[in-house]
Order: C-alpha cells, then structure tokens, then sequence
C-alpha cells in the first residue's frame, strides 16, 4: 500500500461524497459548517485537513467519527454506509477527553473492557501501550496530574488500545509545545507506518500538515468547502528540515490559507 | 496539639459559660440545665438499652430514605438529561414540587403510612429525591460530550456511556446534592419523629420534653447534632475519595 488515493472502491477506507451539513441553533437559524465535500481517503492512507478555523474541519470529523448526524450526502467507511460511532474509528481529540476519574492505565483498559479483550491480555497491552508512549511509571496518575504533553499520549495510547484500522485525529499536537509536539509527530509516523492504519489529521499547521501527511485538503472559509487537495507525499528530511520541494508545497499553502483567511475579512 | 487547642478552645469556652449561666440563676434551670448535669443525664442513656434502640430506629430510617432517594435521584436525574421526553414530562412536576417544604407533607404521611417507619422513610425520601435528581440533571448536562463520544468510540453502548461515563463525570454535582439531601434528611427525619412517632431520636426528645426530664431531653438534642457531625465526616471521607481524581 503506497498511500496513493484508492481508484477501487474497495481500496478506500473513507469515501465522502455530496456531504453537506447545517448546524441547528437556537433561534431556528442553520449554520452551514460544510458544503458539497467530496473525499476518498485510501487505506493506510495519511490525509491532512487544513483550513481558517471555524471552517468545518471538527465538524468533519465529527461526522466521520459518527458522532453528529448528517442527512446529505454520503460517507462509505471501509466498504459499509457511516452508522454512528465504533471503535473502527479510533479519535483523538484536541481537548484529550481523557476520563478525569480514571487513572492513566483505567483510561486504556476501557476500551479494551468494552470489547471484552481477556483481562491478562488487556493488562498486557495496556502495559506496553503506555510504555510506548513513554508513560511507564504514570499508570496510577489521574490525567489532572499531568502535563498537557502526557495527557494526549494517555488518550493516543487510549485510542491504539482497541486497534481501530482508522484513526480521526481533531488539532492533537495543537496544545503541545514546539519540542513535546515535535516528539509526538515522529511518534505518529512511527505508528502509522508500523500498523498501517489511515489517519485522517485536522491540523491550522502549514508545516505539520505538509510533513506528516500524503495529501493536504485545503479547505475554503466557512460554509466549508474542497479548495484544493495538495498532493504532499515526498520523502521529507523533518519538519524543520526542509529542501526544496518541502519549503516550495509549504509556501504554497500558506498562500492559499492566507488567501482564504483574507477573503473571509471582505 | 495546637491545633486541637485552636479547633476545641471555642467549644470549652462555650461549655464554661454555658455552664457559668445556668448556676448564677440568669435563666431558669428549667429552660437551660447546667451543662454538667445535662452530661450526667447523658451518661444514664448511655446505659440505657432503649436509648440505642431508638438511635439505631432513627439512623435505619435516614438510611432508607436517603438511599432510596440517591438511587432513584440519579436514575430520574439521568434519564431526564438524557431524553427529552422524559424531561417534558416530568420536568414542570419536578419544579412544581420542588419549593414546597417537604414537612408540610407530614401529616399526609401519616395518613398514607402511619406513624411507623414508612411514613418517616417516605417522607425523607421525598425530601431527598428533588435535590439529589436536581444535581444529577444538571450535572449529566453539563458533561462534555468528547467524554461520551470518546467512550462511544471505544465501544461503549448507550447503557454504558451512561453509567461510565456521564453519571461519573456528574458525581461532583452529585455530590452537592447529596450534600443538600443529607442536612434535609436529619430535618426531616427529627421534625417528622417529634411530630408524631413511637420511636426513634426525635420520639425520644418529645417524651423527655413532655415528661419535663429537659437533662434528658439536652442530651438526646446533642446526640442528634453528634449524629449530624459524624454523618458529615463520613460524607465528606466518601465525597474526598470519590474526588480524588480532582487536584
Ligand atoms: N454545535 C454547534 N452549533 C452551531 N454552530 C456550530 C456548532 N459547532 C460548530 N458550529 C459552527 O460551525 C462552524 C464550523 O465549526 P468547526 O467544525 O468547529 O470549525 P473548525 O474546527 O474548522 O474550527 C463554525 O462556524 C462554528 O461556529
Ligand atoms: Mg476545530
């Protein structure tokens, strides 16, 4: 699997098409948050969602996730029409929604509970989850006694813990500081090149969207639509690294988000 | 040790003068007993078999009440901030019931239940129930809704998005209800028992009073503020554990 958007319908693990969606408010006024989005995301595939904020992005993969229902259009997750929420599609999101009342270990068991995984190899995996995410000696602290950059690899390795084949992942590294980000995104390459899974990353970072990811969606200001799918898979020496091509694709967004974000100023 | 004295100086001073009132003939002896004589009345129930009889009649009653009204405050609380049906039905019966003071119940109680335990246990659950569901309600609204979808998304089904995660992320509020419950059920409980009762804490502060052996009657008030006192160390030992996760 090269990562090369899915000609084959049976290739792709998203397919999103003539998805529209209206927020509901309070005084029977609608908000359209996305219009007319049409996406396929291959398996294994890493897709980047880049836009002004308040463009839809969350709203998105709200959506995909099953998490608010849409009612035009149509999303195919691997193979089946999109029926709420499963653990297929493992989220993490920006907040980390880790349970407060849980310890680190309880919160990467639930799942695994929920699933009804034998106990001893619940304990085992957990076990090496957290390890792998560098938490060993953390599996009893609760997630108010962590820091910011420890509480999203608590809920990354909450999410592994089921295995989902994707993973919808809402401005995870955007609370993090330069160097605690830089660690988790070599973190997510590692993972996502050793398992496979598609994952599909909302991210207001130029250069975060361009390294990690396959492709990059641009989206337009809200109601949010397809501007441009940029295609972003070349061999990247690190983020800050750059060479030509990296700094050139880089440039080139910023140009098309700048664009964006001054049409929606008039 | 300092602190013992600083948290226990207040009391022994309030003693003293209490005392100090009641033997320079201010007041009757009637209407304010010298403390050390109250003490002494006190230590006779304490060799009184009828005296725990009756405390343990009034502790069992606040229990069944209380817990009646903690484990069907949080399946009402929940249910009405999880569907929307349920909370247009049941919300304006909730909010009409709600300022009205649940002693004035009494003696409708008493003539649904008799003077037994039901009515005092009823009648405590129903004071109990409101406030308990109340926090519940507001509690489960308020709980982010990541939490849910995260649980959702880790296969959790409905039933168990709801008893993992929002009843647990409610607890705080929970826990304030409580709270309210708990000083509501001693009212209650104590108002409803010297009213009209055979038995229990508050039956015993009425045949004291009316039987004028006010020592007596001193010490069965005080043993109800020391049941006051050691039922809120137990809920603030419980609420302090189900909190730990707060910092
Ligand atoms: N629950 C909601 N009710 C009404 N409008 C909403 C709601 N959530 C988001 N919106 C609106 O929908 C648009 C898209 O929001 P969102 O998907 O959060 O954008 P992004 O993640 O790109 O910043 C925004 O204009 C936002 O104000
Ligand atoms: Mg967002």
């Amino acid at each position: 699997m090269n990562g090369l958007p899915a000609t084959a319908a049976a290739e792709a693990a998203i397919e999103i098409s003539g998805l529209n969606f209206e927020y509901e408010t309070a005084g029977q006024q609608k908000v359209r948050a996305l219009d007319g989005i049409e996406l396929s995301i291959a398996k294994g595939e890493f897709v980047s969602i880049l836009g002004p904020s308040g463009c839809g992005k969350s709203t998105l993969l709200y959506i995909v996730g099953g998490f608010v229902p849409f009612n035009q259009g149509s999303i195919i997750v691997e193979g089946r029409p999109l029926a709420g929420p499963g653990p297929d599609r493992g989220v993490v999101f920006q907040q980390f929604a880790l349970f407060p009342w849980k310890t680190v270990q309880q919160n990467v068991l639930y799942g695994m509970e929920k699933q009804r995984v034998p106990k001893a190899e619940r304990l085992e995996r957990a076990a090496r989850l957290i390890r792998e995410v560098g938490l060993a000696g953390f599996e009893d602290s609760f997630p108010s006694q962590l820091s910011g950059g420890m509480r999203q690899r608590a809920a990354i390795a909450r999410t592994l813990a089921v295995d989902p084949s994707i993973l919808l992942m809402d401005e995870p590294f955007g609370a993090l500081d330069a160097q605690t980000r830089s660690i988790m995104q070599e973190q997510l390459l590692e993972i996502w090149r050793s398992t496979g899974k598609t994952v599909l990353f909302v991210t207001h970072d130029v250069r975060e969207a361009v390294y990690l990811s396959q492709r990059v969606v641009l989206m337009t200001k809200r109601p949010g639509r397809i501007k441009e799918i940029v295609d972003t898979d070349f061999e990247k020496g690190g983020e800050f690294a750059g060479g030509k091509r990296f700094d050139d694709t880089v440039e080139y967004i910023w140009n098309q988000v700048k664009a964006e974000i001054g049409a929606s100023h008039g | 040790m300092a602190r013992f004295a600083a948290t226990y100086a207040p009391l022994a001073i309030l003693a003293l003068l209490w005392e100090l009132v009641s033997r320079s003939g201010v007041v009757s002896q009637y209407a304010l007993p010298p403390l050390s004589t109250i003490l002494a009345a006190w230590g006779d129930l304490l060799a009184d078999p009828d005296y725990y009889r009756n405390i343990v009649a009034s502790v069992l009653r606040g229990l069944a009440g209380l817990s009646a009204a903690l484990v069907l405050g949080i399946a009402l609380g929940t249910s009405m901030a999880t569907w929307r049906s349920v909370n247009l039905t049941i919300g304006p019966i909730v909010q009409l019931f709600y300022p009205l003071p649940k002693s004035a119940l009494i003696p409708l109680t008493i003539i649904w239940f008799g003077i037994g335990d039901s009515s005092k246990v009823f009648l405590i659950f129903l004071g109990c129930f409101l406030p308990i569901s109340t926090a519940t309600f507001n509690g489960v609204r308020g709980v982010e809704r990541t939490l849910i979808w995260s649980a959702a998304s880790l296969g959790a089904n409905g039933w168990a998005r709801l008893r993992d995660v929002a009843v647990m992320a409610a607890i705080p509020d929970i826990l304030a209800g409580v709270r309210t419950a708990l000083a509501l059920t001693f009212v209650l409980l104590v108002s409803s028992e010297l009213l009209i009762s055979n038995e229990g804490i508050g039956f015993l502060i009425r045949i004291y009073g009316d039987g004028s052996q006010y020592p007596k009657m001193f010490a069965c008030t005080f043993t109800v503020m020391l049941l006051g006192f050691l039922a809120d160390r137990c809920f603030r030992r419980l609420s302090g554990h189900l909190l730990r996760w707060r910092t």
